[in-house]
């Protein structure tokens, strides 16, 4: 008897994974194409990559994972957007598929953004969980 | 033969081969535009599991095998994120004992197709369901970063839906494992100690050598 119930539960509750795994596929999905753009919002500002490069010069860190990457200092970043005091802010970073990592400046300081994966943060102190691509907004806290 | 010097030498032998297959084959697709974490997990690490359970018959095995591939994929010196990866493949062994905990639910005695496809996409979408979000929490901890519960909570919907390719993959995988002929998990576990411990050996210095080379 209860053999025969958990031969009948099983199937559904797999079934009804899947199905949630589906809803869960079209919501992410959704929202990617939605917020899918070229620019990052800093602080409320739009700016793009290019805009950095001209004014700002590159630099190159090592990053968590040891390997050398070259993109513009985040302090940087930080100051053409008006960010006033960054040491006394908090950092959320923002992908166009809703992943975010809220950040301390101790560890923004040494980052770099950079061009790659449609313009991602790289942090020489924290690991690649946090190196949030396909950037598309710095929330200053 | 020495049962538990037995099941040690499985354990050592199978977790570095999914050590290896996570450092290779692994990087290999995080390399393409594949979903490397749902290959993994529900054809690689589900299918090793699953595999050596038959074989083994041995609860706490897997656990062991996944300590170990993630400890070697942690020492792999190139890659992705070996802290995460390392994290989320010792986590999808412990889930692995937890869902098929019970002495009564062997995978050899999963006899209709629904059980064996429904038990595999159970087991492949919470091992990379909870995989996820356990690497997600732990990561942090064990880096020294920030641990923030709310951008946590916020990727649940992402590890919903990467989980959902994982449990067709390893509900896929379950029901090929079991058409494989029933003598052939015992041909391989009742070699004789002669064999069996120097190539368990000789494989798994293999498997570590080519990690370090990768």
């Amino acid at each position: 008897m209860k053999h025969a119930a958990t031969r009948r539960i099983i199937p559904l509750i797999a079934a009804g994974l899947l199905l949630l795994g589906t809803a869960a596929t079209i919501y992410v999905q959704s929202f990617q194409q939605q917020e899918t753009t070229d620019s990052i919002t800093v602080n409320g500002m739009d700016i793009t990559y290019a805009e950095l490069t001209d004014i700002y010069p590159e630099k190159t860190i090592t990053g968590y994972d040891d390997e050398r990457y070259t993109g513009i200092a985040m302090a940087d970043v930080l100051t053409h957007a008006g960010v006033m005091e960054p040491s006394t802010h908090d950092y959320t970073f923002a992908g166009a598929d809703g992943y975010s990592k809220q950040v301390e400046w101790k560890h923004v300081q040494d980052s770099v953004l950079t061009d790659m994966d449609g313009k991602r943060i790289i942090f020489s102190e924290l690991p690649k969980q946090f190196w949030v691509a396909d950037l598309i907004e710095i929330q200053v806290g | 033969m020495n049962k538990n010097l037995h099941l040690i030498a499985g354990i050592v032998l199978f977790g570095s081969i999914w050590g290896l297959l996570e450092c290779a084959l692994g990087d290999a697709l995080h390399s393409t535009s594949l979903p490397a974490g749902s290959i993994m997990t529900g054809l690689v690490g589900f299918g090793l599991m699953a595999a050596t359970r038959v074989m083994y018959r041995q609860p706490g095995m897997q656990l062991g095998m996944g300590a170990l591939a993630g400890a070697l994929k942690y020492m792999h010196p190139v890659g992705g994120c070996m802290l995460c990866s390392a994290i989320a493949i010792a986590v999808e062994g412990a889930i692995f004992e937890i869902i098929w905990r019970s002495p009564r639910l062997r995978i050899d005695r999963l006899d209709s197709m629904s059980m064996r496809i429904g038990m595999g996409v159970i087991s492949g979408y919470t091992m990379y369901g909870v995989g996820y979000m356990a690497t997600q929490m732990l990561t942090p901890v064990v880096a020294g970063g920030p641990l923030i519960l709310a951008d946590v909570a916020a990727l649940l919907p992402r590890a919903l839906s990467h989980a959902t390719l994982a449990g067709l993959l390893a509900g896929a995988t379950l029901p090929a494992l079991l058409a494989l002929p029933a003598n052939l998990s015992e041909r391989i576990t009742s070699v004789r100690k002669e064999v069996y411990y120097p190539v368990a050996s000789a494989v798994s210095v293999l498997c570590w050598i080519g990690i370090l080379l990768l």
